[in-house]
Order: C-alpha cells, then structure tokens, then sequence
C-alpha cells in the first residue's frame, strides 16, 4: 500500500518537475518581470532595499532568490531553479491535499496531475513568479495542519512555513486565521487553556518571527520594530490606491483585472512571435477554462455533499478556496490571472474528488475517461505556453479570437 | 493533546522575543550620529552628501526645509545612481544615510502642496494635525508635515534648509521649540533644486 502511495508520489512529481524543467532556459535572457526581480535580490542582499521590484510586498522572495543566485549563478538556472523545484513540490503536495480531504489515490493523483500539468502553473513556475513558491510554502503550512495528528513539532511546522507563505505575499492571511481556529477547534483545543495557548502562541508568533527575521537586512538600514509596523501600514494603503490605469500600459494583464473572471471567463495573454512557415512561438498566461469552469460546480458539489455528510474533510477545500479566494474580490485594486495561482490546489483537489464520486458511480472507466481528456488537453496548450516553435494551424481558432492579447 | 505543549509555548515565546530583540539591535547599530555637531552652508545641494559622508552617518532621519524632491527611484538611472544637484535625498536614501524624512511644508502652503502634481498621499500621520505620508519608489517613511504639526524627536536628526525657502536661523528657531536637537545642520545658499 506504501509502496503504491509512494509510487503514485514519484509520479506526479516527477511529471510535474519535467514539464517545468524541459528547455527551461529558453529564453536565456531576463524575460519580463525577471530583470526586476534579480535586481531586487541583489539589491536587497547588498543594501536592504527593494527596488527596482515593488517595496510594499514582504522580502522573502529576494532572499530566497539570492540563495539560487549564489547556488547555481546568475543565468537561467539562477534565475528559474527556485520555482521550477517549488512548483513540482506543489503538486506532490495537491495530492497530499487531496488525500486529507478525503480523497482516495485516484482522486489525489488527478489533482495532483492537475496541477502538475495546468498550462498556468507551469508557465509561471518556468520564471520567477512569487505565486510559486509562496503557494508551495503555504500549502505545506495547510497540509501539515490537517496531519498535524497531535504533534506539537507539525503544527509549529505548519506555523513556520505559514510564516514564510505570508514573508512572501499577504494573499494568506485570510486562511492563516480559518487554521488557527480549526487547529482551536480540533478535539476541542480551545477548551484546555494549556493546549489555546500552544496553538495561538505558535500560529501567531512563529509567523511573525519569520516574517519579522525575513526584514533583517532592512533593519540593517537603521529601521527599529515600530517603523516595520508603519511601514506595512504605508505598504497596505500603497496597495489599495494601486489602479489599471497607474501600470505600464504594456503590461499583459491589464485586459483582465478582475478576479471574477478567473473561473468563467476564457483568458489567454501572453508575448508571441510569429515564425516563416506559419510557425509561431508563444508565452502565455491562460486560465485553462476547459478545466477551471469546473471548478464552481465542483466546490458546490463538495459544498453539498460536505453537508450531506456533516463531514469538514469533504469541506475543507472549499473552505480554503473561499477564505483565500474572499480576499481577491473584496480587495479594491486589479487583481491579475497569476494570483489565481494560490487558488489552484483547492479548486484542483475539488474537482478531482468530485469526479472521483461520479466515476465510483457510474464505473472507473469514466475515471480514465475524464484523466486522459484532462491530461491531453492539457498537453496540447503545453508547447502555447512554454515558447515551443509549433505550427499555427492548430491553434489559430485560440489565437486568434478578439480577446487574446499577444504582444510581438 | 500535545506533547510537552507548555514548553514548547515557552519556545515559541522566546524564538519571538530574540527575534524581536536581534532586529532591534542590529537597526540600532546601523545607525550613526556623528561626534559632536556641525553647522555648515553649502553652495550646491549636493555638497551636503559630502559633509554626510565626512561625518560617516547612516540610518537617519532627516528634517528637510525643500521643496518636494527628486524621487524618480533606481529605474531613473542609467547604471549605478550618480549624485546630481537634483537628487541628494534620493541619493542619501539609496546609499542608506537616510531612513526617513519629515518634509516641512509651511502652513499656508499645505493645501497647495496636497494638491501639488506628482504628490501621492498614502495615509495621514497619526496624531498629527497636518501630516501625510507620501508614496515613494524606495517606500521609505516619507512624511510631509507643517511646523505646527512636527513631533518632538527625540532622535537626534539631520538637517536640511534650502535657504531660498527659510533661513537658517528661521529653522533652528522651529527646532528649538519643539525641543529637537540635530548633530549635522547644513544650509545650502544657492538650493536651485528643483
């Protein structure tokens, strides 16, 4: 049975990491953000300042980034490697999520397989999108939450990469908070003071000791703990007056800024060029709609059946999905397609159980059906998003609808 | 139940507390005051980099009596920053002398400088009557306040007068009545920035 587990691990890990591994290289320059966010590395390694990247998000990501810089150079590899190794663990861990939520290993290698296929994720684990690994850290944090199993070293475990999560973007909060009361909640913890005291110490100051340690080499500027406050102060009312027409007209995603979109609306952008031969390489960001409009039917499915049940495991990826989902359509400022990124275990592990109980239903033929549909599907936008020379013909009808974006 | 769950909140607190306490010491030793105090003029604002950096201080807070200055973030340069007339508390923010600026704008001219083109309001001072924070590419605390709304420091500060804009004697004598004290004050003459 662990052998099959382990197996079922290796699988989606590995297909994962190869997809995101394959010609990673290319293109070998500094490709969008990337000239930003190596700069910003360095910059913040040598003087404890942000720029040329954003000030107002947490600084983890520069020094992680430094650490792959020092590791393997400052080329491709330097620049890529960190998400490429935290994007597969992404989808070894959205098969861990799945079996904590009550998935059974056919359910938990779809999502898996999900995410370790879905043209986004990849395409943004291939450069050096924070979403990555901050969803990577995050869903470590929610996975060992759920086995925790009484463990203290888990559960501070789980605070510790919670505080990574949020020294890397602030898109966590709101589930920070529904795991610390349902870790209160468990056996009813909040009723022994001892055990309240445990869990609320460790869920919140494990966090703010890594999010406070993530700031060490701008306090290195001279700053003391009561200027980080203000500072994040300034940094959160920064990002609320963020508004389309403040970024570069240039940018990709300025054709979509709202997060209702995300799962009901078709969304492809993305740079292109268009080869001799009716050939073209592309780059681009889609929300895979074929797949992600499941995902609403998906979450009511579990929703209902949650309830059916009176079961929080079947609950627990909508819950997740919901707190973290909340965030982007109540936030007043853009919210663009790569930060759907943290959303898509949940939808994914949603989809995959949901389908599972309708194959159990109606035979598991129809398991393999849905799978291979998936899978191949997803193969064929592969070569679209990771800048492959492929013929036009196929994918003209994708291309050219009015509302691709592609810019030259 | 958890294991050993009191001791490990016991650790848990005391992780918390050295963490605390290791970036308050490690932003307190990177900041430095020069030994005694100077008052020079200079002729050009960016002559006053100089005298910063004679008296090697770094993570301070400087008191500007300027107008509204060049903030155009690394982006704006072409290779390394280069210090230029315009950009000398841009230029003392990148090498890290400056931490964090009260910009003094004179009462009578606080709504017009609100209304100031390339000035961005993040959120008002607390406590402060007529103080705002501004947005700058660097991100650093950049406050612009009045001299009726400036707070008493208690940080001993770095000073800046453009003297186009008020004399030396008019700043100190501000200084002097909210009981700040400042260990560089330079006033520059000409102050043809910006």
């Amino acid at each position: 049975m662990i052998r099959r587990e382990l197996l079922l691990w290796g699988i989606v890990f590995l297909v994962a990491l190869a997809l995101r591994f394959y010609n990673f290289s290319y293109p070998s320059f500094q490709w969008m953000d990337e000239a930003g966010h190596v700069a910003a590395a360095s910059n913040y390694w040598d003087n404890g300042q942000f720029e040329p990247d954003n000030w107002e998000h947490p600084p983890l990501r520069h020094i992680m980034l430094r650490g792959f810089l020092q590791l393997f150079g400052d080329n491709p590899a330097g620049w890529r490697m960190r998400n490429i190794l935290f994007g597969a663990f992404s989808a070894l861990l959205t098969y861990l999520l799945a079996r904590c939520c009550g998935g059974d290993r056919k359910a938990a290698s779809m999502a898996g397989l999900l995410l370790a296929t879905d043209p986004l994720h990849i395409v943004l684990s291939r450069f050096t999108f924070e979403e990555v690994y901050g969803g990577t850290f995050f869903l470590a944090a929610i996975i060992l939450h759920l086995k925790q199993n009484r463990r203290s070293s888990r559960l501070m475990l789980s605070a510790f990469f919670m505080g990574c999560a949020l020294a890397t973007k602030w898109y966590y909060l709101p589930c920070w908070g529904v795991i610390m009361l349902l870790a209160l909640r468990e056996d009813e913890n909040y009723r022994n003071p001892r055990s309240t005291l445990f869990i609320a110490t460790s869920y919140l100051l494990i966090p703010f000791s890594v999010y406070l340690a993530s700031y060490y080499l701008w306090f290195g500027r001279g700053y003391n703990p009561g200027e980080l406050f203000e500072f994040i102060l300034n940094g959160y009312h920064s990002l609320q007056e963020y508004r389309p027409q403040g970024y570069d007209p240039n940018l990709l995603f300025l054709s979509h800024t709202s997060a209702w979109e995300w799962f009901t609306t078709p969304i492809i952008v993305g740079q292109g060029t268009y080869l001799e031969g009716n050939r073209g390489e592309f780059i681009l960001y889609t929300n895979n709609l074929p797949v992600w409009i499941l995902t609403f039917p998906a979450m009511i499915t579990l929703g209902f059946l949650a309830v059916k049940e009176r079961s929080l495991t079947t609950a627990r990826p909508l819950l997740f999905f919901c707190a973290t989902y909340g965030l982007y359509l109540l936030v007043s400022r853009p919210a663009f397609l790569y930060s759907a990124t943290p959303l898509l275990p949940f939808a994914f592990t949603a989809i995959a159980i949901a389908l599972r109980r309708v194959t159990v239903r109606y035979g598991d033929r129809w398991y393999y059906v849905a799978l291979g549909v998936i899978l191949a599907w997803n193969g064929y936008l592969y070569p679209l998003v990771t800048a492959r020379k492929l013929p036009m013909a196929p994918y003209r009808y994708l291309l050219d609808t009015p509302d691709v974006k592609i810019h030259d | 139940m958890f294991a050993n769950r009191t001791a490990w909140t016991a650790a848990v607190l005391l992780l918390f507390i050295l963490t605390v306490a290791s970036v308050t010491v490690h932003g307190r030793n990177n900041r430095s005051f020069a030994p005694g105090r100077t008052t020079t003029t200079v002729d050009s604002p960016e002559k006053a980099y100089a005298v910063w950096q004679g008296q090697k201080v770094k993570g301070r807070i400087l008191l500007l009596f300027d107008a509204y200055p060049h903030a155009g973030g690394l982006v704006s340069y072409n290779g390394p920053p280069r210090l230029s007339p315009s950009n000398l508390v841009e230029f003392g923010v990148l090498k890290n002398v400056i931490r964090k600026i009260y910009l003094i704008v004179p009462d009578l001219q606080w709504d017009s400088f609100l209304n100031q083109k390339g000035i961005i309001p993040l959120r008002e001072v607390p406590g402060m009557g007529k103080g705002v924070y501004l947005y700058n590419l660097n991100g650093i605390p950049f406050m612009a306040v009045t001299p009726s709304s400036l707070p008493r420091l208690k940080e001993k500060v770095l000073v800046y007068v453009n003297n186009r804009l008020l004399t030396g004697e008019e700043a100190e004598q501000l200084l002097r009545g909210k009981g700040i004290t400042s260990d560089i004050f330079i006033t520059c003459q000409q102050g043809g920035h910006p």
